[in-house]
């Protein structure tokens, strides 16, 4: 275990060096081989359909990690399995997932209740039935601060009120002692934001925060995450499947498919030139100025299903430059320092 | 909201002319002369008597003047008298404590068991604790409980004399104890099972993996989010229940001879006793919707969505 004061304030110990692993200079987020297991047809856990499968991603502090890909690729649940909030049944048979060097995977509940909230956070796509319905907002931020902090309930209330005004909610004091649904949308994700950053946590991941917002709505979002995060150095995992949301806030992108990660690159490199026919794709079909009136490129198919073992690559169906070599799956492949790509002829995709 | 109070109270006034009104006619309707009632069953009545007694309780006039007349009397709080002259207020008066202390224990028994049971059981959903509980409310409820009261009676009262066999002299909360807890068998299984339904929905919702993820503890997460939330359907069944329960028992105040308020109306039904009966099913009436007022109010403080207006 390493001592060191790492960007906690001189003098005074990192709170997370009471966790044996902790070691400063590490990822503040690393997946390692994760696997996540559904239960079976007769409901026994971690025995059904493979939805993550050996997913490894690592974040840098300060920076922004997306990771994209069509609903049902597992990137939500790999976010679920590191916070440790899988659905009934799912059970994570494989892997590691480290804060800063520590194994959350192998911490107790209580130890991991520690964590989460301070160091490590959530911000949830629908924010309408992430937050209680019968408590006021004001309160829920508080308990973020009162399970955590040693603050009374005057306490915690006030730095809730403030946290309110740290995401522009106007009239924080007031708002704090409504109620979800007397809130809009918007106003609601940055009540969850305000949640999530209440304690300037290490690790923050945002689970498609601005899909169910309108486009002015998504903008404003984005930039105060922006801010919240360049204050404090944080984390970023931004899960989304919006590949012109992630154009604009990424610094680097993996990109999942059935599960598994298809390509890693720097954000720039991976949108100039994708080393997968998947990201390809993906790329190819966001509509874009010129596009207007004629037909926009679709890919065809859609993504297997967990619950039946495929042989080879598991894009191979709807992949155009399949070939015998798909047979077997392909392994993460370096294309560049910092880049792979999980297919055998990223050269093609690349030169094509 | 106050608006809202006050419109559900005048509500009220038609509900309860129309109960007076359907109830009134029913005894009205009953076979048998209520003036040899009067006078008592051996007792010859002279013409004289027989007019007199009429001229006095406006028994010669039409139906809706008798209606009118008592209806008028109920408004200057007159509930009229029995037909042993005793006031019926005075009746009321007498048996209302019986029915009350018997309502709220067992209303107690069905709110901390039900509750507790159907909190236990979404818990343990699937396993042995939560099969009992579903196992257990279904035995319960096959079994008609007045035959569990008088098996209780018998078990309890008579052969082990652990309590009073009927009655109320040994007072609260001794005399009321067995009685409640088998009245309590009707709404415990119910409120169990309503608990166990509405947490174990709320274990799988969102708010909750919101919860854990601020790293809050299990149990605060469990007590706080889930059972908070859960409790709101509840506790209109709660509320309901009271209801019922605070307008008597027939039947267990019958079995264990408590002389409340169901009581006194099953006496007087057997006899005849219009004024009793229509002021006492007056007063049930107006008990059952000043408690679902009071329910439907607790039901928005719980539930901030719900809108009273």
């Amino acid at each position: 275990m390493t001592t060191t004061t790492g960007n906690a304030p001189t003098g005074r110990r990192h709170p997370l060096s009471r966790f044996a692993g902790y070691d400063p200079d590490a990822p503040p987020l690393e997946v390692t081989d994760l696997r996540v297991v559904f239960a079976d047809a007769s409901g026994r856990p971690g025995a059904g359909g493979v939805v993550v499968d050996g997913v490894s991603y690592r974040t840098a502090p300060g920076r922004t990690l997306a990771v994209v890909g069509e609903s049902g690729c597992g990137k939500s649940l790999t976010a679920r399995a590191v916070m440790g909030i899988l659905p009934r049944g799912a059970r994570v048979t494989g892997g590691t997932v480290r804060l800063h060097g520590i194994d959350l995977l192998g911490l107790d509940q209580r130890a991991l209740a520690q964590i989460r909230g301070r160091h490590l956070s959530m911000v949830f796509q629908d924010a309408l039935s992430a937050l209680n319905p019968v408590l006021p907002v004001g309160h829920q931020i508080a308990e973020v601060f009162r399970a955590h902090g040693d603050m009374n309930r005057r306490q915690a209330q006030r730095a809730a009120v403030g946290m309110l005004d740290r995401v522009h909610i106007p009239e924080a004091a007031r708002r704090a002692g409504h109620y979800p649904h007397q809130f809009s949308g918007g106003m609601r994700q940055r009540v969850m934001i305000a949640m999530a950053l209440a304690l300037n946590p290490e690790v923050v991941i945002a689970d498609e925060p601005t899909t169910a917002l309108d486009v002015t709505v998504q903008a404003q979002i984005m930039e105060l995450l922006a801010d919240l995060q360049a204050e404090h150095a944080v984390s970023l995992v931004l899960i989304s499947h919006d590949m012109g949301i992630v154009a604009n806030a990424a610094d680097s992108v993996a990109v999942m498919y059935a599960g598994r990660v298809a390509e890693q690159a720097p954000a720039e490199d991976l949108y100039r030139r994708p080393a997968h026919p998947y990201t390809r794709a993906l790329l190819d079909s966001i509509p874009r100025r010129g596009s207007r009136g004629r037909a926009l490129t679709v890919l065809q198919g859609s993504p297997p299903d967990p619950a039946e073992s495929t042989d080879g690559c598991t894009f191979r169906p709807r992949c155009p430059l399949a070939s015998d070599a798909c047979a077997t799956a392909p392994s993460p492949q370096a294309v560049a320092p910092r880049r792979t790509s999980a297919c055998h002829n990223w050269k093609e995709v690349v030169g094509a | 909201m106050a608006s809202y109070v006050l419109r559900r109270i005048l509500l009220m006034i038609p509900v309860l002319l129309g109960t007076t009104f359907v109830i009134y006619a029913a005894v009205y309707a009953l076979p048998g002369d209520p003036v040899q009632a009067l006078a008592g069953p051996d007792h010859v009545v002279t013409p004289a008597t027989a007019a007199a007694i009429k001229e006095h309780y406006h028994l010669g006039d039409p139906f809706l003047v008798q209606y009118w007349h008592y209806l008028t009397g109920l408004l200057h709080g007159d509930f009229g008298i029995d037909l042993a002259n005793t006031p019926v207020s005075a009746i009321i008066a007498a048996s209302w404590p019986v029915t009350v202390k018997l309502a709220v224990m067992t209303w107690i028994i069905e709110a901390v068991a039900g509750v507790g049971l159907g909190y236990l059981a979404a818990l343990r959903a699937g396993r042995l604790p939560d099969l009992a509980v579903l196992g257990g409310s279904s035995l319960v409820l096959g079994v008609p409980y007045f035959i569990t009261a008088y098996v209780a009676q018998i078990v309890l009262g008579v052969k082990l004399h652990w309590f009073p066999v009927s009655g109320t002299d040994d007072g609260w909360p001794l005399s009321y104890l067995v009685p409640a807890l088998c009245l309590a068998l009707l709404g415990v299984p119910e409120i169990a099972r309503l608990t166990r339904a509405s947490v174990l929905e709320n274990l799988g919702a969102d708010f909750v993996d919101t919860a854990t993820a601020k790293g809050l503890s299990r149990s605060r997460v469990l007590v706080r989010h889930v059972l908070r939330t859960s409790l709101v359907p509840v506790v209109s069944m709660l509320g309901t229940n009271l209801g019922y329960l605070l307008s008597g028992t027939i039947l267990i105040e019958g079995i264990f001879n408590l002389p409340g308020l169901g009581f006194q109306v099953f006496q007087s039904v057997q006899q005849h006793d219009g004024p009793t009966v229509v002021g006492i099913s007056t007063l049930l009436v107006l008990v059952f919707l000043l408690v679902n007022l009071v329910v439907d109010l607790l039901y928005g403080v719980l539930d901030p969505r719900i809108r009273l207006d």
